[in-house]
């Protein structure tokens, strides 16, 4: 039989009758519309459709192997019936045949010839090339029962062997667009990669990381059906959820996992991995950061209901150390965020402490007031207050709440708020200073209190009157050059309740002066550990006597900066200085 | 860069979201914060109407995974419309067209909610 029907001689032609021509003008009609189309299912189907009205048969079925699956590596069978069901078991012993030609079911060997013959077929006929079966055309009976006569069999040999070239057409097609999908496939999929990781790079966000993790996810594999855990020290904690049944226990035995797990394949000897098929997971996607699983992104049923592909698996799995590396990157930013937010909120303490530090001294006749406050840069302790009472009356207070930080500066603030409220009534003194007392004891615990010293200069009396609750001496040198230590008083503040105080009583003249000091002074240290000491104050006050008051604090200033040299500032810095005119 | 927008707008029993622009991985929350209002004021027969986006990624096609679910499961549907032929490619190779329904223009989509 011919290969190329359309080359068939002229004189043959010539040699027949009529129906011939009629029969070949058909075929090559046939092979026109054949050969011009690269649907392969149109092709099968219309010579199903030729056979059927040339040979009276009201059955057909035509089967070829599907050439996307065989590019795939995996075989699946076509099947187009017209009233004939054939199972893919009697197709695919066929296959292995080798057939050529046409045939009838005892050709093929007793079991299968009677299971054909049994589907209804009484012929069937090879689609094929000289080196490959594409796929077989069965014919069933005759609607008046009676045999094929050779005619006929020519007839649809030929009609078989036009559609093969066809076919093989339409295969290359068909292998072409497979192709040219899977290439389509796999530029869509990095693209998508491409992108996450420039949108994962701006993301500061866990919940936005994880959302924009789940969006591609979705789009590129249409999961309706998913989960998502993070790890942290080997323990899950699910964020997403829409496996119902799922939880976090169900996930720990697979939280040191490092590759992909299709659950199916482990379920066998890993009940963890059946248990979670059994709620309708189906593959398990850790996350790796720096060869560490930070989380999973458990799959389970599409929309399509399609099976998860090797590469759809692989391509799952870089998406998902990409989100990775957001999920960790969002992690560190919140963490400079929390440090950033609580330094800020430091620095705002420590403006509104400043606040509360005196900043223009009061106009007082009777004396010049110096102030030097240098505060470590976290908020501290060290207050010190300059009050003018009257025209004749001046008060002058230091105080060091112990500790630093925010409880200190909390109880600096609840002790200027105190004081300036008591200043302004008509108590004395030591009864400011014993209500003080009792505030600060009620207001804190008993390892919490305040070293404490306050004055009041009166001009008209040219006197002080003062309480020292604790507080390093003060220093009141006076004009013959003479150094007193004011250090009558009592127990510091906060330590016990209903403490008395003495109140303590000098004499000024003028020329005097009075130095206020914190421990920032007496203890700053340098490099070695050395302390700069009282007595290094006191030479220096001694030395310098004759300065102005602002200058006195600027030298010891100076001296202590000279003696601390590079050794951080270990604490507030507060010093006041009275001279009296 | 294109910027992405939605307008929705009431049809008879359907609401029509038009897209502008671009969605991908970066505007698509913005597509999904509309889909949770409609969500919220339980309109679930949608029409999604493509003539003007210019460009969908991967991520953009999954706000629509996102919601298929709840709007099925509330007995409406998001029907796709007037997509222009690079943006039914994708939706074409990740195989959404076995997965919505995708209509030449609006109208028709429309059509077969106001048919129910």
């Amino acid at each position: 039989m011919s290969k190329n029907p359309k080359s068939t001689p002229r004189k043959r032609v010539k040699g027949r009758g009529s129906d011939q021509i009629v029969e070949l003008t058909s075929l090559i009609e046939t092979a026109k519309i054949l050969n011009s189309s690269l649907d392969y299912k149109f092709i099968l189907n219309h010579i199903m459709l030729a056979s059927m009205g040339k040979l009276a048969v009201s059955k057909t079925c035509a089967v070829v192997r599907s050439p996307s699956a065989q590019g795939r590596g995996t075989e699946e069978f076509i099947k187009i019936g017209k009233g004939i069901v054939l199972t893919d078991d009697i197709v695919s012993q066929l296959f292995s045949l080798d057939l050529e030609g046409c045939a009838s079911p005892r050709d093929v060997g007793d079991s299968l010839g009677t299971r054909l013959a049994g589907a209804g077929i009484s012929r069937l006929f090879t689609i094929r090339t000289s080196h490959r079966l594409f796929g077989y055309l069965f014919i069933g009976k005759k609607l008046l029962g009676d045999d094929f006569v050779q005619n006929e069999v020519e007839f649809v040999s030929t009609l078989c062997n036009i559609a093969s070239a066809a076919i093989e057409n339409a295969f290359v097609f068909q292998a072409y667009k497979d192709s040219n999908f899977e290439l389509q496939s796999r530029v869509q999929e990095l693209q998508t990669l491409f992108e996450l990781s420039k949108e994962f790079n701006l993301l500061i966000d866990e919940a936005r990381a994880i959302r924009t993790l789940e969006f591609a996810v979705m789009g590129q594999t249409g999961a309706r059906k998913y989960a998502i855990c993070l790890v942290h020290d080997s323990k899950g904690r699910i964020v997403v959820n829409r496996i119902p049944g799922i939880e976090e226990a169900d996930l720990h035995p697979l939280c040191s996992s490092e590759t992909p797990m299709r659950l199916a394949e482990l379920a066998a000897g890993m009940p963890a991995a059946a248990h979670l098929l059994e709620k309708g997971a189906e593959v398990v996607v850790p996350f790796q950061l720096q060869g560490k699983t930070d989380g999973l992104l458990i799959l389970g049923e599409r929309l399509s209901k399609a099976k998860y592909t090797d590469s759809e698996i692989s391509f799952i799995s870089s998406l998902c150390n990409l989100a990775a590396m957001a999920v960790d990157n969002a992690r560190l930013f919140q963490e400079s965020l929390a440090k950033q937010r609580l330094e800020e909120e430091l620095s705002l303490a420590h403006a509104i402490q400043e606040k509360l530090l005196p900043r223009e001294m009061p106009n007082f006749a009777g004396c010049v007031v110096g102030t030097f406050h240098i505060p470590t840069k976290q908020v501290g302790g060290d207050y010190f207050d300059v009050i003018k009472l009257s025209e004749e009356r001046i008060c002058v207070a230091i105080a060091d709440v112990s500790g630093k930080g925010f409880p200190a500066a909390l109880l600096m603030a609840n002790l200027q708020s105190a004081f300036r409220a008591l200043m302004a009534t008509d108590l004395k003194l030591d009864e400011i200073t014993e209500r003080l007392n009792n505030i600060v004891y009620d207001n804190t615990d008993f390892d919490r209190f305040i070293t404490f010293f306050a004055a009041l200069y009166d001009s008209s009396e040219k006197s002080i009157t003062y309480i020292n609750a604790g507080h390093n001496y003060p220093f009141l040198m006076k004009s013959d050059g003479r150094e007193i230590r004011l250090e009558k008083g009592g127990l510091m503040l906060g330590v016990l309740p209903n403490v008395r105080y003495q109140t303590g009583r000098e004499d000024i003249d003028d020329g005097d002066f009075l130095y206020m000091f914190t421990d920032g002074v007496n203890e700053a240290l340098n490099s070695q550990g050395d302390q700069f000491t009282e007595e290094r104050i006191s030479d220096l006050l001694k030395l310098n006597a004759g300065l102005r008051a602002d200058e006195i604090l600027d030298t010891i200033r100076r001296e202590v900066a000279a003696f601390v040299g590079d050794a951080p500032q270990s604490d507030d810095i507060t010093q006041v200085c009275v001279r009296f005119q | 860069m294109n910027e992405f927008k939605v307008l929705t707008r009431d049809s008879g029993n359907a609401v029509i979201m038009e897209l502008h622009g671009f969605l991908d991985a970066h505007t698509a929350p913005d597509l999904e914060k509309t889909f949770s209002e409609l969500m919220a004021k339980g309109k679930y027969n949608i029409v999604v109407n493509f003539n003007s986006l210019s460009y969908i990624s991967s991520a953009g096609l999954g706000v629509f995974m996102a919601y298929i679910d709840e709007v099925r499961n509330n007995r409406g549907d998001i029907k796709l419309a007037g997509m222009q032929q690079k943006v039914f490619n994708v939706f074409d190779l990740l195989g959404f067209p076995f997965l919505y329904e995708i209509y030449k223009d609006q109208d028709e989509a429309l059509k077969k909610f106001n048919n129910i």
